[in-house]
């Protein structure tokens, strides 16, 4: 049953194959106690049919996920107002077996295992909400009950299971993906799920209404219907919203590579940075929100380099002039200037802004353009700036010798905790020792140029 | 900020003439002898006295001051929930319980409530002028009046909800696609009078979008009857719960849609934002102009900007979908991108005497669309881009594409940008009038000739814009 958020997309990898089938195996243990406990009076065809026309609705529902950009090819349905509804009026066991055969509709064509998995893990959700809900007070909706649950005394009860459902659905598909990426729990939790709970969770009030219009006297399932079709819209409007942002990020993207492409002195610069940064943040184990923050910057650090001049700036020989130098410092304010006016997510523009501003700072503040000193600068920024320093020494560039990877790190402690942050080096260093690092030439061929010194072409970038 | 100030373009909506636009009838009681105000005038007219023949049937209702408030509040609230759509407009969320008070109440009260709660919404929560919250009311007013007849015509009783027999439910069904295309094709009347062009291009393009968006609220409003319906079992117990519960029972479904809608148009415009700040960003690489963000701040648009909104103001006078006006515009942003991969050393030497280009600086065009076209979303653009240096008589470049073969938009695109290339070229930027004469000249050449008047056209209600503009902000000043 669209369980809100769960990686269909992919084959599962044999290793983590026990974990699903002891989710799966448990959840069929739970739901055929429930069954047994639970269901006893009450099973008529009114039952059968009220609980069929849900299966139906969540399965339509379920039919059409949502993409989500960028959480690990998670999905997401509107199901859980479905779900929720099915929770508050016919409890947990009824409602795990609507959520069980929902699974396997929708999952019809995956492999057994995955499908044994989504299975147990919507039935164990079910239990779990159900138990919560019951332990502050919750009622169900009984058919033909006498009286019908006064909702509005059961808040917590309310807030609570729907909580409990989220969390026990979310946390078991995400120890699955932390053990087949071998990665951390949290980490896995916070990047796929945790962004999502709050629109998740809006669904709650959602599934509240459905269960109460169903159990107002003489409204029934027809009532029900209705709600479906408001819901399937905001499925469509939401997700054109998401391949917005999609076909957005790879715009803005594209484009920007397009306007350092053609320049052979900086061709794939701002790629290569991105790709070192964003290892070096995983390495560091950066949050998501932060880590696409810190990936915006990198693709976008050097946009204020965007003038006419600046080549002939760069590749003057000898000392720039103090014209020059302005012009050189001044192209992180420049960036961060375009980056605000792109305000490409909201609240993230003046993040991204900020970062691509500080990306020359100095620990010691003898950086620019605003010589901020030490934890002032913030995190991301003293990332980039190790994987800027890092990228521009060991790219071939025209004026100056490549160096080998091994030289640059060299260089890099021996300036760390001066100039570059020495968490971000280390991070780098450590990369680099498992062979991590994603090393690539810059730049195909080169025509020597004369000379601007090494050290002035790693400051300018 | 710019974007933000930037005049609203389309005016008309689906369901409500929504324009920020200053000037037009709408603004002021300035009812000037034009079609226009005249339909507008009339409607409001007609609404007035509808409304008196309605109190007729408000004597039978008895609805006590909580249910009014609701009605009158919920719709209020649902009128200020506005979904912009390219070039339509906007809609409202209010017809949800529009329809709802339809089928609770009947006709007649239901455009009482319907009056108070557009002009509640639109005259003082969103500050819209009198004239066109009257319009917009009246027009909800006279369908729902129209609508409510009809409904009880097919055997529908207000207050009588019944869905589980065809009959009934199809009096329902037939009901809400009544209300949705007498409010759709009222506004779009307006909106040909104003904007000009065939009704029914304008009708179409309203209820396209208009469909799902007042379908799922139609659905939303049926929700709201029914429980309004079962309304003693509800309120019976605690009236404060039962009257959020059901007030909820519209806000809740209304808003999820509304959230979904708006977060799609949203980044819709920071979508253009982007391409417009990457546009002045290629500005300032191949041609040198002041560096990008400084420039802005002078509040001068770029270059591909103003070619962007001249093409698209073409576009639409041309009536082409919203879809195609869209590429054209960012293909106007774009236009030159391809001019990253030319050396600039060539790019400064600019035309010889004759105004032919070096041939490596006719490589553009192809390099731009190279590099639009692997982006989902902008393919027709990069198509656009290609062929924006083709010429009418099939001496362009790249491809020497003749007449009509050229696609529409790169025809556009080749005329704004050659206006806005004269008449802001810094050696020696020729008058409006000068750079007309020259593309006139050349039409049939150069350029398609149908588009050259079609651009003369364009400029002129522009400028008569301005000049309008001009004189109101003249007279507010005094």
């Amino acid at each position: 049953m669209g369980s809100a958020v769960s990686a269909r997309t992919t084959e599962p990898a044999k290793r983590i194959h026990p974990y699903l089938l002891a989710i799966g195996l448990s959840g069929w243990v739970v739901l055929a106690w429930l069954v047994v406990v639970r269901v006893r009076e009450g099973v008529g065809w009114e039952l059968v049919g009220a609980a069929g026309f849900f299966l139906g609705l969540s399965v339509l529902v379920g039919l059409q996920p949502v993409r989500l950009p960028r959480a690990g090819g998670a999905v997401t349905t509107v199901g859980f107002a479905v779900d929720y509804s099915c929770l508050l009026i016919f409890g947990p066991a009824v409602a795990g077996l609507i959520g069980l055969l929902s699974e396997t509709v929708l999952l019809w064509r995956s492999p057994p295992v995955k499908k044994l998995f989504n299975q147990g893990q919507v039935v164990l959700a079910f239990a779990g909400a159900g138990l919560v809900y019951e332990a502050l007070g919750g009622q169900y909706v009984q058919l033909m009950a006498p009286r019908p649950v006064a909702f509005g005394e059961k808040g917590l009860a309310l807030a609570a299971s729907g909580v409990a459902y989220f969390t026990i659905s979310s946390l078991l598909i995400a120890v699955g993906i932390a053990l087949w990426e071998r990665r951390p729990v949290p980490g896995v939790w916070a990047l796929s799920f945790r962004w999502t709970a709050p629109r998740f969770l809006a669904l709650a009030p959602f599934g509240l209404l459905m269960a109460m219009v169903y159990q107002t006297h003489g409204l029934g399932l027809v009532a029900v219907a209705l709600f479906l079709v408001p819901l399937v819209g905001a499925r469509y409007a939401f997700q054109g919203a998401m391949e917005m942002l999609a076909v957005h990020r790879e715009t803005v993207w594209a484009l920007s590579n397009a306007l350092e492409a053609y320049d052979p002195y900086t061709r794939n610069h701002s790629e290569l940075v991105t790709r070192y940064a964003l290892a070096m943040g995983r390495e560091l184990e950066l949050p998501a929100a932060r880590m696409e923050v810190l990936e915006w910057a990198c693709r976008l650090h050097d946009i204020g380099k965007c003038r006419q001049d600046w080549e002939s700036i760069i590749r003057k020989p000898g000392k720039p002039s103090e014209a020059e130098w302005q012009v050189i410092r001044q192209h992180p304010v420049e960036g961060s200037r375009l980056v605000e006016r792109m305000e490409f997510l909201p609240h993230t523009a003046g993040e991204v802004a900020r970062i691509v501003r500080a990306h020359h700072e100095r620990l010691d503040g003898s950086g620019y353009p605003d010589g901020q000193q030490g934890e002032r600068i913030c995190l991301e920024a003293r990332v980039l700036g190790v994987a800027d320093a890092f990228e521009a020494m060991t790219a071939r560039r025209a004026y100056k010798r490549r160096r080998s990877p091994e030289e640059a790190i060299g260089e890099l402690e021996r300036c760390s905790g001066s100039q570059f942050d020495p968490r971000a080096v280390g991070a780098l260093v450590a990369l680099w020792q498992r062979g991590e690092l994603p090393v690539e030439d810059s730049l195909e061929q080169a025509t020597p140029v004369g000379g601007i010194r090494a050290s002035e072409a790693a400051a300018g970038g | 900020m710019k974007a933000r100030g930037k005049r609203q373009q389309a005016t008309g909506t689906a369901s409500r003439l929504d324009s920020r636009d200053s000037r037009g009838v709408f603004s002021t009681f300035d009812f000037r002898l034009s079609p226009l105000g005249l339909y507008v005038g009339l409607t409001i007219a007609a609404g007035v006295v509808a409304l008196w023949w309605s109190l007729r049937q408000w004597g039978q209702m008895e609805l006590e001051l909580w249910e009014l408030v609701l009605f009158i509040g919920l719709a209020g609230i649902l009128d200020a929930m506005v979904v912009p759509v390219a070039g339509v407009g906007a809609m409202a969320a209010s017809f949800a319980v529009f329809f709802a008070g339809l089928l609770a109440l009947g006709g007649g009260p239901s455009a009482w409530l319907a009056a108070l709660a557009v002009l509640w919404a639109d005259g003082l929560l969103r500050r819209r002028p009198l004239a066109r919250a009257s319009f917009n009311a009246s027009h909800s007013v006279i369908s729902l009046l129209a609508v409510g007849w009809l409904y009880e015509r097919l055997g529908g009783e207000p207050g009588l909800l019944v869905l589980n027999r065809v009959g009934p439910l199809l009096a329902v069904v037939v009901a809400a696609a009544a209300l949705w295309l007498l409010e759709t094709a009222w506004v779009s009347v307006a909106m040909a009078l104003e904007k000009g062009g065939a009704l029914w291009r304008r009708l179409g393009w309203a209820l396209g979008p208009g469909l799902a968006w007042d379908g799922a609220l139609a659905s939303a409003g049926v929700l709201l009857a029914l429980l309004y319906q079962s309304r003693a079992q509800l309120v019976g117990q605690a009236s404060w719960s039962g009257v959020l519960f059901l007030g909820a029972t519209v806000l809740i479904p209304c808003g999820l849609l509304y959230y979904a809608y708006r977060l799609q148009s949203s980044l819709q415009q920071v979508y253009l934002q982007s391409l417009r700040t990457l546009s002045a960003l290629l500005e300032a690489k191949v041609e040198g102009s002041p560096s990008a963000s400084s420039g802005w701040r002078g509040g001068q648009p770029g270059h591909g900007e103003q070619v962007a909104k001249l093409a698209a103001r073409m576009a639409e006078r041309l009536e082409l979908p919203a879809g195609q006006v869209e590429q054209i515009r960012y293909a106007g942003y774009l236009h030159d991108i391809g001019k990253v991969g030319v050396p600039s050393s060539l790019l400064s030497r600019g035309r010889d005497h004759y105004g032919a280009e070096p041939e490596a600086v006719r490589l553009h065009a192809t390099l731009g669309a190279g590099i639009l076209a692997p982006i989902r979303f902008l393919g027709p653009a990069a198509e656009i881009v290609k062929a924006h240096h083709e010429r009418w008589d099939g001496l362009g470049y790249p491809v020497g594409l003749r007449g009509k073969q050229i696609p529409l938009g790169a025809r556009l695109l080749s005329l704004a940008n050659a206006y806005v290339g004269m008449t802001h070229s810094p050696a020696q930027p020729l008058s409006p009038e000068q750079a007309l004469a020259r593309l006139r000249k050349a039409a049939g050449a150069r350029f398609d000739p149908e588009m050259a008047s079609l651009l003369a056209k364009v400029l002129q209600s522009l400028e008569e814009a301005t000049r309008e503009e001009a004189g109101e902000l003249e007279f507010a000043s005094n």
